[in-house]
Protein backbone atom coordinates (compact mmCIF):
# COMPACT_ATOMS: atom_id res chain seq x y z
CA UNK A 1 0.00 0.00 0.00
CA UNK A 2 1.22 3.47 -0.85
CA UNK A 3 0.00 4.92 2.39
CA UNK A 4 -1.42 3.75 5.65
CA UNK A 5 -4.50 5.14 7.20
CA UNK A 6 -3.97 5.34 10.91
CA UNK A 7 -7.41 6.51 11.81
CA UNK A 8 -10.78 6.13 10.14
CA UNK A 9 -11.65 9.13 7.99
CA UNK A 10 -12.88 11.94 10.17
CA UNK A 11 -15.12 14.67 8.93
CA UNK A 12 -13.34 17.97 8.98
CA UNK A 13 -15.94 20.57 9.84
CA UNK A 14 -13.66 23.47 8.88
CA UNK A 15 -13.34 22.09 5.33
CA UNK A 16 -17.05 21.34 5.09
CA UNK A 17 -17.90 24.89 6.10
CA UNK A 18 -15.41 26.32 3.59
CA UNK A 19 -17.05 24.23 0.86
CA UNK A 20 -20.48 25.47 1.92
CA UNK A 21 -19.36 29.10 1.78
CA UNK A 22 -17.96 28.58 -1.72
CA UNK A 23 -21.11 26.83 -2.83
CA UNK A 24 -23.20 29.72 -1.53
CA UNK A 25 -21.00 32.31 -3.26
CA UNK A 26 -21.25 30.38 -6.54
CA UNK A 27 -25.05 30.11 -6.41
CA UNK A 28 -25.88 33.48 -4.87
CA UNK A 29 -27.89 35.96 -6.90
CA UNK A 30 -26.41 39.48 -7.19
CA UNK A 31 -26.55 41.26 -3.86
CA UNK A 32 -27.12 38.20 -1.65
CA UNK A 33 -23.56 37.81 -0.47
CA UNK A 34 -23.20 41.56 0.06
CA UNK A 35 -26.38 41.67 2.18
CA UNK A 36 -25.22 38.70 4.21
CA UNK A 37 -21.74 40.10 4.79
CA UNK A 38 -23.08 43.56 5.67
CA UNK A 39 -25.34 42.02 8.34
CA UNK A 40 -22.44 39.99 9.74
CA UNK A 41 -20.23 43.09 9.85
CA UNK A 42 -22.94 45.12 11.58
CA UNK A 43 -23.36 42.39 14.20
CA UNK A 44 -19.60 42.25 14.71
CA UNK A 45 -19.36 46.04 15.04
CA UNK A 46 -22.21 46.10 17.56
CA UNK A 47 -19.88 44.30 19.95
CA UNK A 48 -22.62 41.76 20.71
CA UNK A 49 -20.16 38.87 20.89
CA UNK A 50 -18.39 40.52 23.82
CA UNK A 51 -21.43 40.05 26.07
CA UNK A 52 -20.83 36.31 26.15
CA UNK A 53 -18.85 34.74 28.99
CA UNK A 54 -15.14 34.32 28.27
CA UNK A 55 -12.42 32.09 29.63
CA UNK A 56 -12.38 32.23 33.44
CA UNK A 57 -15.94 33.55 33.70
CA UNK A 58 -18.62 31.47 35.38
CA UNK A 59 -20.92 29.75 32.89
CA UNK A 60 -24.50 30.92 33.60
CA UNK A 61 -26.46 28.14 35.25
CA UNK A 62 -29.64 26.90 33.56
CA UNK A 63 -32.03 24.01 33.10
CA UNK A 64 -33.80 23.27 29.82
CA UNK A 65 -35.96 20.45 28.46
CA UNK A 66 -34.40 18.04 25.99
CA UNK A 67 -36.30 16.91 22.89
CA UNK A 68 -38.12 14.26 24.97
CA UNK A 69 -39.23 16.89 27.47
CA UNK A 70 -36.89 15.73 30.26
CA UNK A 71 -35.27 18.58 32.18
CA UNK A 72 -31.51 18.77 31.89
CA UNK A 73 -29.65 20.89 34.43
CA UNK A 74 -26.16 22.03 33.57
CA UNK A 75 -25.19 21.79 37.23
CA UNK A 76 -26.12 18.10 37.29
CA UNK A 77 -24.23 17.48 34.05
CA UNK A 78 -21.12 19.23 35.41
CA UNK A 79 -21.26 17.14 38.57
CA UNK A 80 -20.29 14.24 36.30
CA UNK A 81 -17.42 16.02 34.52
CA UNK A 82 -16.65 18.82 32.07
CA UNK A 83 -19.15 19.76 29.38
CA UNK A 84 -19.03 21.07 25.84
CA UNK A 85 -21.92 23.47 25.42
CA UNK A 86 -22.83 24.37 21.85
CA UNK A 87 -25.47 26.91 20.85
CA UNK A 88 -26.69 26.63 17.28
CA UNK A 89 -29.35 28.18 15.11
CA UNK A 90 -31.38 25.20 13.97
CA UNK A 91 -31.14 22.45 11.37
CA UNK A 92 -30.24 24.79 8.54
CA UNK B 1 -23.33 19.89 9.93
CA UNK B 2 -21.72 20.96 13.20
CA UNK B 3 -23.97 18.54 15.09
CA UNK B 4 -22.73 15.61 13.01
CA UNK B 5 -19.13 16.67 13.55
CA UNK B 6 -19.82 16.75 17.30
CA UNK B 7 -21.18 13.19 17.06
CA UNK B 8 -17.79 12.07 15.78
CA UNK B 9 -15.99 13.24 18.91
CA UNK B 10 -18.72 12.12 21.33
CA UNK B 11 -17.17 8.69 22.10
CA UNK B 12 -13.86 10.29 22.99
CA UNK B 13 -15.53 13.04 25.02
CA UNK B 14 -17.40 10.37 27.00
CA UNK B 15 -14.25 8.32 27.51
CA UNK B 16 -12.77 11.38 29.18
CA UNK B 17 -15.80 11.68 31.45
CA UNK B 18 -17.21 14.67 29.60
CA UNK B 19 -20.58 15.51 28.08
CA UNK B 20 -21.88 17.37 25.07
CA UNK B 21 -24.97 19.55 25.31
CA UNK B 22 -26.40 21.48 22.39
CA UNK B 23 -28.96 24.28 22.62
CA UNK B 24 -31.37 25.23 19.84
CA UNK B 25 -34.04 27.95 19.56
CA UNK B 26 -36.22 25.61 17.48
CA UNK B 27 -39.66 24.41 18.53
CA UNK B 28 -39.48 21.05 20.36
CA UNK B 29 -40.99 19.10 17.44
CA UNK B 30 -38.55 20.66 14.97
CA UNK B 31 -35.62 20.02 17.26
CA UNK B 32 -36.76 16.42 17.81
CA UNK B 33 -37.13 15.82 14.06
CA UNK B 34 -33.64 17.10 13.45
CA UNK B 35 -32.09 15.15 16.33
CA UNK B 36 -33.73 11.93 15.15
CA UNK B 37 -32.83 12.38 11.48
CA UNK B 38 -29.24 13.21 12.32
CA UNK B 39 -29.02 10.43 14.93
CA UNK B 40 -27.80 12.79 17.64
CA UNK B 41 -26.93 10.89 20.82
CA UNK B 42 -26.23 13.90 23.03
CA UNK B 43 -29.00 16.03 24.59
CA UNK B 44 -30.45 18.66 22.28
CA UNK B 45 -31.91 21.27 24.61
CA UNK B 46 -34.91 23.26 23.54
CA UNK B 47 -34.50 26.97 24.27
CA UNK B 48 -37.87 28.38 23.26
CA UNK B 49 -37.85 32.16 23.40
CA UNK B 50 -34.03 32.10 23.50
CA UNK B 51 -33.99 32.61 27.27
CA UNK B 52 -30.75 30.74 27.82
CA UNK B 53 -29.18 32.23 24.68
CA UNK B 54 -29.96 35.64 26.22
CA UNK B 55 -28.43 34.55 29.54
CA UNK B 56 -25.24 33.83 27.58
CA UNK B 57 -25.45 37.12 25.67
CA UNK B 58 -25.88 35.44 22.29
CA UNK B 59 -29.28 36.56 21.01
CA UNK B 60 -29.69 39.06 18.21
CA UNK B 61 -32.47 40.10 15.85
CA UNK B 62 -32.06 39.47 12.16
CA UNK B 63 -32.12 42.74 10.18
CA UNK B 64 -35.06 43.16 7.78
CA UNK B 65 -32.99 42.81 4.62
CA UNK B 66 -31.69 39.44 5.81
CA UNK B 67 -35.16 38.38 6.93
CA UNK B 68 -36.34 38.94 3.34
CA UNK B 69 -33.51 36.80 2.00
CA UNK B 70 -34.15 34.02 4.50
CA UNK B 71 -37.80 33.90 3.45
CA UNK B 72 -36.70 33.68 -0.20
CA UNK B 73 -34.44 30.79 0.77
CA UNK B 74 -37.38 29.04 2.43
CA UNK B 75 -36.19 29.63 5.98
CA UNK B 76 -39.12 30.80 8.06
CA UNK B 77 -38.12 31.41 11.65
CA UNK B 78 -41.76 31.71 12.67
CA UNK B 79 -42.27 28.08 11.60
CA UNK B 80 -38.90 26.92 12.98
CA UNK B 81 -38.86 28.73 16.30
CA UNK B 82 -42.54 29.41 16.91
CA UNK B 83 -42.35 33.18 17.20
CA UNK B 84 -42.08 36.09 14.84
CA UNK B 85 -39.28 37.89 16.66
CA UNK B 86 -36.67 36.74 14.10
CA UNK B 87 -34.20 36.35 16.91
CA UNK B 88 -31.34 33.91 16.63
CA UNK B 89 -28.40 32.99 18.82
CA UNK B 90 -24.92 33.68 17.55
CA UNK B 91 -23.47 30.20 17.26
CA UNK B 92 -21.24 29.71 20.28
CA UNK B 93 -19.24 26.96 21.92
CA UNK B 94 -17.99 26.72 25.47
CA UNK B 95 -16.04 24.15 27.41
CA UNK B 96 -17.13 24.34 31.04
CA UNK B 97 -15.16 22.71 33.85
CA UNK B 98 -16.87 20.80 36.67
CA UNK B 99 -16.68 23.88 38.93
CA UNK B 100 -18.76 25.79 36.37
CA UNK B 101 -15.98 27.98 34.93
CA UNK B 102 -15.58 28.58 31.21
CA UNK B 103 -12.29 27.10 29.97
CA UNK B 104 -12.82 27.72 26.27
CA UNK B 105 -15.16 30.12 24.49
CA UNK B 106 -15.84 30.69 20.81
CA UNK B 107 -18.49 33.21 19.74
CA UNK B 108 -18.45 34.41 16.15
CA UNK B 109 -20.93 36.90 14.69
CA UNK B 110 -20.12 35.17 11.38
CA UNK B 111 -22.18 31.99 11.72
CA UNK B 112 -20.40 30.45 8.73
CA UNK B 113 -17.41 29.62 10.93
CA UNK B 114 -17.43 27.09 13.79
CA UNK B 115 -14.67 25.56 15.89
CA UNK B 116 -13.35 22.15 14.86
CA UNK B 117 -14.81 19.70 17.42
CA UNK B 118 -11.52 17.80 17.77
CA UNK B 119 -10.03 21.02 19.21
CA UNK B 120 -12.08 20.49 22.37
CA UNK B 121 -10.37 17.21 23.16
CA UNK B 122 -7.02 18.55 24.43
CA UNK B 123 -8.88 21.05 26.62
CA UNK B 124 -10.99 18.27 28.14
CA UNK B 125 -7.88 16.15 28.50
CA UNK B 126 -6.20 18.90 30.49
CA UNK B 127 -9.23 19.27 32.76
CA UNK B 128 -9.54 15.58 33.36
CA UNK B 129 -5.78 15.13 33.77
CA UNK B 130 -5.59 17.89 36.36
CA UNK B 131 -8.37 16.51 38.49
CA UNK B 132 -7.26 12.87 38.34
CA UNK B 133 -3.51 13.33 38.91
CA UNK B 134 -3.82 15.37 42.08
Amino acid sequence: MGHTMEKPMKTNLTDQLAARREEFAAKAKPGWLETLLAAIDALRESGAAERAPGVGDPAPVFSLPDTDGATVSIEEVLAGGPAILSFYRGRW
Amino acid sequence: MEQLALMEVLPEVRRMGGSILTVTPQLPERAREHATEAGLAFPVLVDEGLHVARLYGLEFTLPDELKELYLRWGIDLLAENGDDSWMLPMPASFVVDPAGAVRYAHVDPDYRYRPEPSDYLPILGELVGTSSSE
